[in-house]
């Protein structure tokens, strides 16, 4: 996975957003949880996600509050706003209809089937589309 | 993990540091300068300093991490720093942020394309009053230098000028490079009074052909260069973004 980098480049906004829908956390801690929650699938050049928290502040998708604990470096913990919870869920919904779409080309079937085939079920295998295997 | 790295408040005098300590100081400095060295002018300094701070924050945390596992620090530096990404690429991609972020904000982002545009156009109107000047001053020129002398001036310069403005200009080049094309046109309204005589000794009839070309030829000819060098450089910043 570390090597799709174009996959990867063009969803660390929504990355960065689901991550900040659970909480507010700065950017160390963001770069952390995706790491964690993709279970180190998704590497990514860490230095990439700030301009993308900036990107993701410019557009008022979340806030950005300078935090200084005692003894510790002063650090920006991001919040998301109501209008960055509205933009995930339709990148969400984005990124569903889109996995689906692809999932039933890779399949060949139409996306109702596609459901009942889902690769993560458990017990599925992937096959060759008949027409290709003949 | 050094104290002073830890603390941003650690008093650094009251203690020697290690040179251990000041390698890994000078390495992460080294990095943040170069990556701080790409903003655009127009940002203000407090704000390069803040996003200045948050990568640093980012790199001790990482540092301190990775100490804690017991690594060395020379070969945690070279980690972090690699996890972090090639400086020139996380540069690009905070200057092309910080580009749209003033994009957003009144004309900013014509006035940063317009000053390259209008240096190149400069150049180039002074290159041809070189070219005039040469023509003039050699009236025993071959005829086949004399007409590739005029080629480099009727279209070499558009295209070079072009190219150049489609490689500096970041923000509406084609508009850029049009707009310093017509702004610096009276300096070429001048050339032609003082070497016409030089150049076409054909009288007015040539002078008007001189006079209408940056129209009917320097401008498309130059939009066009300017649009395929802008395209040329954004599709290189994509590769070089996902390297």
């Amino acid at each position: 996975m570390a090597d799709d980098n174009e996959l990867l480049k063009g969803n660390t906004q929504t990355l960065a957003l689901a991550v900040l829908k659970d909480g507010p956390r700065h950017g160390y801690a963001i770069a952390r949880e995706i790491e964690h929650r993709s279970a180190n699938a998704l590497q990514f050049k860490e230095g990439t996600l700030y301009p993308t928290l900036h990107a993701l502040e410019r557009n008022g998708f979340i806030v950005g509050v300078w935090n200084q604990e005692n003894g510790k470096h002063a650090r920006k913990v991001y919040t998301i706003t109501m209008d960055g919870l509205a933009e995930f869920n339709r990148r969400t919904q984005t990124w569903n209809a889109f996995a689906r779409a692809v999932t039933s080309v890779i399949l060949g079937t139409q996306q109702g089937d596609s459901d009942a085939a889902t690769p993560t079920k458990p017990g599925f295998r992937l096959q060759p589309h008949p027409e290709i295997s003949r | 993990m050094p104290q002073h790295l830890q603390n941003p408040d650690f008093d650094s005098n009251r203690i020697q540091k290690s040179a251990a300590d000041l390698a890994a100081e000078a390495k992460l400095d080294a990095y943040l300068d170069t990556i701080c060295a790409n903003v655009p002018r127009e940002v203000p300094a407090t704000a390069v300093q803040e996003m200045r701070q948050e990568m640093y924050g980012h790199l001790v945390a990482a540092l301190s991490a990775h100490c804690e596992l017991g690594k060395s620090e020379e070969e945690t530096v070279s980690h972090i720093l690699t996890q972090f990404g090639r400086p020139e690429i996380v540069a690009r991609q905070w200057k092309q942020e910080w580009e749209e972020t003033l994009a957003q904000k009144t004309n900013a982002p014509f006035r940063l394309s317009i000053r390259p545009a209008l240096g190149v156009w400069a150049t180039a109107y002074i290159v041809l009053l070189g070219i005039g000047g040469l023509l003039k001053s050699s009236p025993a020129m071959p005829d086949i230098l004399r007409t590739q002398w005029t080629l480099l001036g009727v279209f070499g310069i558009p295209l070079l000028s072009g190219a150049a403005v489609g490689l500096l200009a970041r923000q509406r080049p084609t508009v850029s490079n049009l707009v310093a094309a017509i702004s610096v046109f009276p300096v070429y309204l001048l050339i032609i009074a003082f070497q016409l005589n030089a150049i076409s000794p054909g009288g007015w009839k040539s002078a008007l052909w001189f006079a209408i070309n940056p129209f009917v030829l320097w401008l498309p000819l130059s939009s066009v260069a300017t649009a395929l060098t802008a395209h040329i450089r954004k599709l290189s910043q994509r590769r070089l973004a996902v390297r």
